[in-house]
């Protein structure tokens, strides 16, 4: 019994990795290889709910059936939780658990602090201790453990480690200590009470149990986890944090969102530690774009990042926002790519056959020895600067149109049917020569020089260097910038600009200068037109941007997840923002900075 | 002056929780508490209340404990805020001489649903003296440091499972085979008018003897491995049978998996087809199992013989297997449906009928060798039409299945 108990790898030490060394998480965790997979497995087979009766079973060392019952009857009988009785003995039956004998069923040690941490998360402290006052109750009224003197101390203090943490420690500080003595005197008195290795099991436990904390905090942890092993860790250490992540990923309560944010930041974080951008992907970054596409996601983003030999084929990547991010030798076959948005993406010797583009907007510097077979593609926008050694078709079998940013309003079609690649490379005169299109480039190539004037072009980089001071998944993308560009007075001073996220994949630009506030967009969806119309006629400047005077500006700040813009004798204008804590230090901090420079 | 007037706000919650819980509360039930309450009873605390519902809907204490947890539960969600107590006027409180028919922990009604006030008790003070003693008899364990003397009374320590014992007595009461036996005690009316016309004389009245349930129940019960999760709810409804379903002769043996060595192989060497699930080609060449053991005990202690307790079978004897067949782990073994065959064909002889009874869900036994057994013996699961099922098929009711073995 003691032993089980000592071999819980807990995700916490895994994903903390304080005081174990780097490769001893790999080691302690092997034992939950898969564990992600049988949480899911449960998860499909018998609904959240039961993990839900399973974060409550994780309490007790051991349960038998006659306390899942009670946990069943105390938690799940009135709505919004409600089980039936059969799935009492599936969850007892399924990997979750292993039977001990005597009718007792041990959780999955490897699990036990992450359904701890949903308990926590879904249902509060409360809870918790509303579940270990059942266990103490039960122990009391009936006899379920009597046979076993040591599981019974064991459950006895694990309800109180979670009812009284200080006094379980204390408990623990007297008896072992008095444990000890007798022992060490005779030798036959060691039976009599727990051993030795009750006491460690014990220690290690009570310590685990007043140290839940919520699944939000886990990944946190993970995540500090992940970029402090990339400089001290070795791969086993980080691949196994990685694979506690896809744990907590499995679980009901959690924001699978937070998760892929993490692991997007220590992608990020790996390629600005390695060098070159030419060096390949390496097992744990894999591992971290496999978990990022096999969760359900909303938008996230890489930006500058160089991946070199990555496995994409078959995963979710729609949403995804990349900003010049080189891709090379990539197999991504099958990649869901909808809804994504690319901006000056290299893509070079890549298959995406069979990808779904479908809702995407593309815009590639360089598409070179790609392959783009029967993909689907209803309503995205494909184009690119260079375009080399590319054959596509789309799921019909009819050409594929991929625009050409280089000569405008030129088309090229491909049709792989007819056995036709074009080599558009030729007819743009700077592809060939330009620096940026070869693969061991600099990581933000040359846009390519359009037609527009120069002040736009030179406003639009001078908006792109302002907001490239913000964080980068705070910032609008550059081409984002251009309709703002398009009409900012030259003489403006500059103070800050960052995204405003309305929606999965929707982020007005906000901005804000000397004289003005600015919200802006780069194209004319209904959500705009309907903020757009909200304003009074005076404020509009073109179709994509609202200018708002400072001097007529009372209050701009993020209430409650709402955007709100009081301008004096008007009504106020709102929209919700989503990660709104986030975006608020940013707005808070360019008005107040603006009003001070006004007033002043 | 009393007159509760519209609901009170609090009912409607209670008695949706309560029967979620398996406490059927009626019309009557509420009809009965707003008489009370018209008459002055449960006004003077929520306490009173909260006894006076459980004195009213309660029909036994494990019910009690139920009904006073739904009220803690309640007193938590803030609904019982409305009943004010302090302002309905009340001549005289309700009398005292209702408390003692009820209670004998009558003192623990001043503890709240929080953990932090309860009270140190000396009931629970012997209670841990008890498990102390019963812990350790050498070392010297402070046990009062284990605990935190807190009682969350909104808990329920009542395991609740889907059919009420009160089902499971009432399905089980049909199953009836009267039979006249013993002393002749009841008066047989008709005979005795038909001897006095025939003789024209006062003669004494004719006597027979009194009806009785002549059925004999058999159950055999699987334990352990995948049956573990179902003790209880096995128990519980055996419990129940035994109890409450008035059979007279009720005999339950337990085993595992199955009571014998599977059966000899050679029907299976049989098979044209090995790969087939099922063994419907070889089914008359499989042996009725005799040779097994089977337990008195569901602790699986003392075995004793199957030959013995198939012995026992008489034409009255209606046989009850309760076991998942492999279901719960979903497996399909075919050794294991010949050994099931087998038995089937063992208690099939000479009994009134067998029915067996499967704790797993109907749904889960396909491609189990649940599913397999489910073609050749009347399966149900443990639900109260599955209950009913079985024992009119053990009445005698003939029941279609697929390959009768």
């Amino acid at each position: 019994m003691s032993e089980q108990l000592g071999s819980g790898a807990s995700v916490r030490e895994a994903a903390v990795g304080t005081n174990a060394p780097a490769g001893e998480p790999l080691a302690s965790s092997s034992s939950f290889v898969g564990s992600a997979r049988r949480l899911s497995a449960i998860r499909d087979a018998l609904g959240e709910g039961a993990l839900r009766l399973a974060y409550h079973a994780a309490v007790p060392v051991v349960v038998d059936a006659g306390l899942l019952n009670l946990l069943r009857v105390n938690f799940f009988l009135d709505p919004p939780d409600v089980l039936p009785f059969e799935v009492e003995a599936e969850l007892l039956l399924s990997p979750l658990f292993r039977e001990i004998g005597e009718g007792l069923y041990e959780i999955d040690p490897g699990l036990r602090n992450l359904l701890l941490s949903g308990l926590h998360t879904r249902y509060g402290e409360e809870r918790v201790r509303r579940v270990a006052a059942l266990l103490e109750q039960y122990t009391d009224a009936t006899a379920a453990w009597r046979s076993l003197p040591d599981v019974e101390l064991a459950q006895q203090l694990t309800a109180l480690s979670f009812l009284d943490p200080a006094g379980a420690e204390r408990w623990l500080d007297v008896h072992e200590a008095s444990a000890a003595r007798p022992s060490s005197s005779s030798a036959s008195s060691a039976d009599d009470g727990p051993g030795r290795a009750w006491y460690v099991a014990m220690r290690r436990r009570v310590a685990e149990n007043s140290d839940i904390t919520t699944i939000d905090t886990e990944i946190r942890y993970a995540g500090e986890a992940l970029l402090r092993l990339l400089s001290d860790g070795d791969i086993s250490a980080r691949l196994s944090v990685i694979r506690s992540l896809e744990s907590l990923a499995s679980l009901p309560d959690t924001d699978a969102d937070e998760v892929v944010a993490v692991l997007c930041a220590f992608i990020q974080k790996w390629d600005e530690r390695s060098p070159g951008p030419s060096k390949r992907v390496t097992l744990d970054v894999q591992a971290a774009l496999s978990l990022i596409g096999s969760l359900p996601h909303i938008e996230f983003t890489l930006e500058g990042v160089a991946l070199t030999g990555a496995n994409l084929p078959g995963l979710d990547f729609s949403y995804a926002i990349f900003d010049r991010v080189i891709l090379t030798e990539l197999d991504a076959r099958g990649l869901d790519l909808t809804y994504a948005q690319f901006s000056d993406v290299i893509l070079s010797d890549a298959n995406l056959d069979g990808a779904f583009l479908d809702e995407a907007f593309l815009e590639f510097h360089t598409l070179r020895q790609v392959s783009l077979k029967s993909v689907s593609r209803e309503g995205a926008y494909i184009a690119a600067d260079t375009i080399q050694g590319v054959t596509g078709s789309r799921a019909d079998g009819t050409p594929l149109e991929i625009r050409s940013l280089s000569a405008e309003d030129e088309t090229i079609g491909f049709s792989t049917e007819l056995g036709l690649k074009e080599e558009p490379a030729a007819e743009t005169p700077e592809s060939g020569a330009d620096p940026g299109s070869g693969t061991g480039l600099p990581h933000v190539p040359q846009a390519s020089s359009g037609p527009e004037e120069p002040t736009v072009r030179d406003l639009q980089e001078r908006l792109w260097r302002l907001a490239k001071e913000t964080a980068w998944n705070e910032r609008p993308l550059k081409s984002e910038l251009e309709s703002l560009a398009a009409v900012l007075p030259p003489g403006e001073r500059l103070i800050g600009i960052c995204r405003l996220p309305i929606r999965v994949t929707n982020a007005y630009t906000f901005t804000v200068t000397d004289r003005s506030l600015y919200l802006s967009f780069d194209n004319e969806t209904k959500y705009w037109k309907d903020l757009r119309d909200r304003a009074p006629e005076r404020f509009r400047v073109g179709d994509l941007v609202l200018c708002f005077p400072l001097t007529e500006v009372d209050t701009c700040t993020i209430i409650d997840r709402f955007f709100v813009l009081q301008i004096r004798n008007e009504p106020e204008i709102t929209f919700k923002v989503s990660w709104a804590s986030t975006y608020k230090v940013l707005v808070d901090k360019f008005f107040t900075t603006a009003r001070n420079g006004m007033l002043s | 002056m009393t007159d509760p007037g519209p609901l009170p706000a609090f009912l409607m919650p209670v008695v949706a929780q309560l029967r979620r819980r398996g406490v059927q509360v009626g019309i009557a039930d509420v009809h009965a508490l707003r008489l009370a309450l018209r008459a002055g009873f449960g006004l003077s605390s929520r306490d009173e209340l909260r006894e006076l519902c459980v004195h009213l809907w309660a029909k036994s204490s494990a019910e009690a404990d139920v009904v006073r947890a739904a009220f803690i539960n309640l007193a938590d969600a803030d609904l019982l805020a409305d009943w004010s107590t302090a302002d309905v006027a009340v001549p005289e409180p309700v009398r005292s001489d209702l408390q003692p028919e009820f209670v004998p922990n009558g003192d623990d009604d001043k503890a709240g649903p929080a953990l932090a006030d309860a009270v140190e008790t000396g009931m629970e003070e012997s209670a841990k003296a008890g498990a102390v003693s019963h812990l350790n008899h050498d070392l010297d364990f402070d046990l009062d440091n284990l605990r935190t003397k807190a009682v969350d009374r909104g808990l329920v320590l009542v395991p609740q499972y889907p059919l009420t014992a009160r089902e499971v007595a009432q399905a089980w009461r049909h199953l009836r085979r009267p039979v006249r036996s013993g002393p002749a005690m009841e008066l047989d009316v008709e005979a005795t008018i038909a001897v006095r016309a025939r003789r024209g004389v006062a003669t004494p009245p004719v006597l027979v003897p009194r009806r009785r349930n002549a059925v004999r129940l058999l159950m055999l019960i699987d334990r352990q491995g995948s049956m573990t999760p179902f003790h209880g709810y096995v128990d519980y409804v055996v419990g129940a049978i035994r109890h409450a379903a008035r059979i007279d002769d009720v005999q339950a043996v337990y085993f595992h998996d199955l009571p014998g060595s599977p059966a000899d192989k050679r029907a299976l060497d049989e098979m044209p087809n090995p790969f087939r699930p099922d063994l419907d080609e070889v089914l008359s060449l499989i042996e009725p199992l005799r040779d097994g053991r089977v337990y008195d005990e569901p602790t699986l202690t003392a075995p004793r013989s199957l030959e013995e307790v198939l012995a026992g079978i008489t034409a009255t004897t209606a046989v009850l297997v309760v076991s998942d067949a492999g279901a719960a782990r979903r497996q399909l073994d075919i050794v294991r449906l010949a050994g099931t065959i087998a038995l089937v064909k063992a208690l099939r002889t000479g009994s009134a009928g067998v029915a067996w009874l499967n704790p797993v869900p109907r749904e889960q036994w396909a491609r189990t060798t649940a599913g397999q057994v489910a073609r050749h013996v009347p399966m149900f699961p443990f639900t109260r039409q599955g209950l009913y099922q079985a024992v009119d098929v053990l009445r005698g009711r003939p029941f279609l299945v697929e390959r009768p073995v």
